[in-house]
């Protein structure tokens, strides 16, 4: 017959609370290894989701198309990437819409003043659609605006406009690109564009417009937004395919966020498993005090062990008893840790103004981590009272 | 030999009380009505024998002989000491006795079965039911009260928490701590600990009891209060108690002495020796 395992725990929360001391020191190192386990891998996730956030405003249904054919290969030949292109690509079936545009570096002068050094961009009305723009007040260019100089500024150039002192932004008359523009809407901040694009001081004219001052119909890209659901490589392929048709001369590039976002994906992922690697360590070390307390304990109770198995413990039943002590001190430093963890990460995720995640799998991690620890290393202690010889045992005592 | 065992009587007259007389005259009818044999007879199956038990150390190539052939039986009811002088072997044999060691030569059985042939957890039960311990330093465990002390050996045997309990109070109650139940071990006097290891000894109900010197670290008054318990709870308990000791006092308060020297029993009395308090009894 051996002991009920309940009288086991009953006797080891009794025992632990005796040696006081010992079980708090004990306790501390399993705590912060299983806080730092929850804080690192919960600190890891909240950045995972933090970089996928920020790579979504990019748009994972986005396809960028640049003309890559170098300028010697280009002689001679007519074809350039151009507007019409644009038009084409959006009746693919993988493709809902197309926006081609041009940038140029310019001066925006006002009342014959030079203000400040923008972005011109020339793009269609798709653009507002495909990037997803809403402006802050006014209105976007439209197809019926057809080549009229209508212009719509940047929140900064709007800035810019306000502070010169003219009554409005939106009817404001600005000189960019050689060309006077009425600005009929406003751009609010925090919008993003095409790659190579800053929309905040950038001012977007009719793409004829930008192209006639120029001096070519040749524009610096297309951004295209797939139909739902397309796989941005069967997207890709046939974009490829329709150019290799149209214009076998030119050399096209076709950019998706995805595999940026992707890569990145991994590299959050191996990231947090670093951080994984780190709590486990710090959770290694606890678990060796855990060890420590326990090989004292049993070294100070050499004579109650001698005892109990002259009173008709079984070697199993001196396990149990001490299996039991590190088990309840882990799962207590368990608890603990995962609410230290939590905290933690908590205070991370106020510092660094991430978004709060708890990871359930982190705290499950880290609770049944810490029980296994109480286990593993709580067993080499336990099976040296269990060996101990009684006599011996109680000689020394 | 005669003289010895009637001074022995004389000295257990004097010890116990007059209710061992009773308690003995109890057992002996309980016996008798049980067995329907009469209880002379009944009284006295053997416990616990050795025979020829060698024990052997070896530290590195020295070998040191502790046992050199003991013989020895203890029966039901036997109230036996095992006196010696330091060195004599005596703790070597107890251990031997306790199932706590194996010999390295000759054999051992307990209730019939040879030790020898029992695995470890074997051992660990039997002696969980069948043989009690007090040991000089009584060995209470510090962080327990008496009532949980005096019932642990209950928990080695799966008996459910409370009934451990009701029997660990009834038990301190025998041997008079029922008031101190509650008390920690370091909130007692050596005599009041030895008490209770007395009545953790005894829970389970065992056959046998072995006594390691338990008056050994008491004041001879306290000593003796501890002797006349072993005395009457003998009777009472039906248990054998062997005692072993080197004190002359305690061994003559015994029914039967054997002697330990050099590794060998020098002088061990028939075991039918209930005789002699029956004699005394008798007498009176």
């Amino acid at each position: 017959m051996t002991m009920p395992v309940a009288l086991q725990f009953k006797q080891a929360a009794a025992s632990l609370r005796t040696a006081r001391q010992r079980t708090l020191l004990a306790l501390l190192g399993i705590v912060v290894g299983i806080a730092s386990v929850i804080a690192l891998l919960t600190t890891g996730a909240m950045a995972k989701a933090e970089t996928a956030r920020q790579f979504e405003r990019l748009g994972t249904d986005m396809l960028s198309v640049f003309d890559v054919t170098s300028s010697s290969a280009k002689r001679g030949t007519l074809s350039n990437l151009d507007a019409s292109h644009a038009s084409q690509l959006a009746g693919l079936a993988t493709i809902a819409g197309a926006s081609p545009y041009t940038i140029d570096r310019s001066d925006l002068s006002l009342d014959g003043r030079s203000m400040l050094s923008v972005q011109l961009v020339g793009a269609t009305p798709a653009f507002a659609l495909i990037h997803d723009v809403q402006v802050a007040s006014g209105r976007f260019i439209s197809a019926l605006d057809g080549n009229r100089p209508f212009a719509v500024a940047g929140a900064e150039v709007a800035g810019a406009i306000r502070e010169s002192g003219t009554s409005r932004e939106v009817g404001a008359r600005v000189r960019v690109g050689g060309r006077v523009y009425t600005v009929v809407g406003i751009m609010p901040d925090g919008v993003a564009g095409p790659p190579g694009v800053r929309l905040q001081d950038a001012v977007l004219v009719p793409i004829g417009l930008a192209g006639r001052a120029r001096g070519t119909r040749e524009i610096d890209g297309i951004t295209l937004r797939m139909e739902p659901g397309a796989h941005y490589l069967t997207a890709t392929e046939e974009v490829v395919d329709y150019f290799r048709r149209s214009a076998p001369t030119m050399l096209v590039r076709v950019d998706s966020p995805v595999p940026v976002i992707e890569h990145m994906e991994a590299q959050m992922r191996l990231f947090t498993l670093l951080l994984g690697a780190l709590g486990a360590i710090s959770l290694v070390v606890g678990g060796f005090g855990v060890m420590n307390a326990m090989l004292a304990s049993v070294a100070e109770r050499r004579g109650e062990i001698g005892v109990r198995r002259a009173l008709g413990a079984r070697q199993s039943d001196i396990r149990i008893q001490f299996l039991a002590e590190s088990a309840l001190l882990c799962s207590a430093g368990g608890v603990l840790g995962a609410a230290l963890g939590v905290a933690v990460t908590v205070a991370i995720s106020a510092v660094a103004g991430w978004a709060w995640v708890l990871s359930p799998m982190a705290i499950a991690l880290g609770a049944s981590t810490a029980l296994a620890a109480g286990l593993f290393f709580g067993y080499f202690p336990a099976q040296q009272a269990a060996r101990l010889d009684p006599i011996a045992a109680m000689r020394d005592a | 030999m005669k003289a010895l065992l009637a001074a022995a009587g004389e000295r257990l007259a004097h010890a116990a009380s007059k209710g061992v007389k009773a308690a003995l005259s109890r057992t002996a009818q309980r016996v008798q009505a049980v067995s329907g044999l009469p209880a002379q007879e009944r009284y006295g199956e053997p416990l616990l024998g050795l025979r020829g038990v060698r024990k052997r150390y070896s530290v590195g190539p020295v070998e040191t002989d502790v046992l050199r052939g003991v013989d020895l039986e203890v029966r039901a009811g036997d109230l036996l000491s095992i006196m010696g002088g330091s060195g004599s072997g005596k703790s070597t044999l107890m251990n031997i006795m306790g199932l706590l060691d194996r010999p390295t030569g000759g054999a051992c059985s307990i209730a019939g079965r040879e030790v020898a042939a029992m695995e470890d957890d074997d051992l660990a039960d039997i002696r969980n039911r069948r043989i009690g311990f007090v040991f000089q330093q009584f060995r209470l465990l510090p962080r327990l009260t008496a009532l949980e002390n005096a019932a642990l050996p209950l928990a080695y045997c799966g008996v459910e928490e409370r009934a451990a309990s009701e029997r660990a109070k009834a038990m301190l109650e025998k041997v008079g701590m029922a008031e101190r139940a509650e008390h920690r071990p370091d909130q007692l006097s050596g005599g009041q600990q030895q008490r209770v290891a007395i009545a953790r000894a005894l829970v389970g109900s065992p056959d046998l009891v072995l006594a390691d010197e338990p008056t050994g670290s008491l004041d001879p008054d306290i000593g003796r209060e501890i002797l006349d318990l072993f005395v009457r709870l003998n009777a009472e308990e039906r248990v054998a108690v062997v005692i072993i000791t080197h004190d002359r006092g305690v061994a003559r308060a015994c029914k039967r002495n054997a002697r330990l020297i050099d590794g060998m029993i020098a002088e061990a009395p028939p075991t039918e020796g209930l005789r002699a308090p029956q004699r005394v009894m008798e007498a009176q």
